[in-house]
């Protein structure tokens, strides 16, 4: 979609065109940017399931596969060890199910920004939405640019992590390679959530559904299937809402 | 059933949770619930997601943990300050890396 306007606003060469062209490029790189910290940050996630993937000697490629397949650490880690332990394909396909739900809560959010978009586009943007393309994603629909300039800048953010993530667990699984823990590169997640937290929880009723969620999925956690981001989110969700819903 | 029956059934599981809200919310208007909800959905999802990484890092232990938390708390101070995720990660990226030495001396 992007190939062919940008290719039609050089054979145009009108100053407008170009300028607009311009533009598309800028927002598709500031999305990678702004993922390249999200992707240190789950880097060394990708490498530790591609190494456990290979000295649990489940099948390399189908290990593999679990990373654009489900695409998701949590879920692929949980079914990486339930493969490996002979659970049946019912508990396998629950518990990926499971633990993917917030996923479509994002799908749910994003909706709203993806609507008169083709159905490819709707079907490539969907597929590459996680917790870290959704992160920059809410970032990219914050209201800064165009419509098409936060698509391409969502684009970006997600494909440059598509490709970082299935690059590191292709070298967990072949290489075995992990990055040295004292980096403490997995801290980079929830830092970046904490700023994302405090910037976007503007309104009262955001505050309360963040201080709810934060005690749920405490309590959560000792819920199987890391179910604790699930509940700790609808509970959040839940309590906002009433806020909303009391007359002021 | 083959290994890779099993993956293809739990990603086309995972591709349709994605996928399934972003087309049926497409096609027709959102309820209403919905849209008053939505611009909650991003604070409070990455609150819960947060708050589990960090309870997940009690299980390393007060070396995992206290590390964590401190950089949490920089992290949060310096975003209410500059609103700048970027200079956010990086403070509690150091913070991070200057208790964990800190414990590491006092242990």
């Amino acid at each position: 979609m992007s190939a062919i306007t940008a290719a039609r606003a050089r054979r145009e060469s009108s100053p407008a065109a170009a300028t607009s062209a311009a533009a598309d490029r800028r927002a598709f790189l500031d999305g990678v940017g702004a993922m390249v910290p999200l992707l240190l940050g789950v880097a060394p996630f990708g490498l530790v399931i591609g190494v456990t993937v290979a000295e649990l000697g489940l099948p390399r490629l189908a290990g593999w596969s679990l990373g654009w397949l489900v695409y998701a650490g949590s879920a692929q880690l949980a079914a990486v060890g339930l493969l490996a332990g002979s659970a049946s394909a019912a508990v396998v396909v629950a518990s990926v199910t499971v633990i993917n739900l917030r996923l479509a809560l994002y799908s749910a959010a994003m909706a709203p920004h993806w609507r008169g978009t083709n159905t490819a586009w709707r079907l490539v943007a969907a597929y590459l939405l996680v917790d870290p393309s959704f992160a920059v994603g809410t970032r990219s629909y914050d209201g800064s640019r165009p419509r098409r300039q936060a698509h391409l800048h969502y684009l970006g953010a997600a494909l440059v992590l598509w490709v970082g993530w299935l690059a590191a667990i292709g070298i967990g699984v072949t290489a075995g390679a992990t990055l040295p823990p004292e980096l403490r590169l997995e801290s980079v997640g929830p830092l970046y959530l904490v700023a994302l937290v405090v910037t976007s929880a503007r309104t009262a009723a955001a505050r309360v559904g963040v201080a709810v969620a934060v005690v749920t999925a405490v309590v959560a956690s000792l819920l199987p299937l890391h179910l604790g981001p699930a509940v700790g989110m609808g509970a959040g969700l839940l309590a906002g809402s009433l806020v909303l819903r009391r007359p002021s | 059933m083959s290994t890779w029956t099993v993956v293809l059934l739990a990603g086309l599981a995972s591709f349709a949770l994605r996928l399934v809200p972003v087309l049926v919310l497409s096609r027709r208007s959102l309820p209403a619930w919905l849209d008053r909800v939505g611009p909650l959905t991003a604070p409070v999802a990455f609150a819960a997601l947060g708050t589990s990484s960090v309870v997940g890092a009690a299980s390393g232990g007060a070396g995992e943990l206290l590390p964590l938390l401190a950089g949490v708390a920089v992290a949060g101070l310096v975003a209410l300050r500059t609103r700048s995720t970027t200079w956010s990660v990086v403070a509690g990226l150091v913070t991070v890396w200057a208790t964990a030495a800190l414990v590491a001396l006092a242990g």
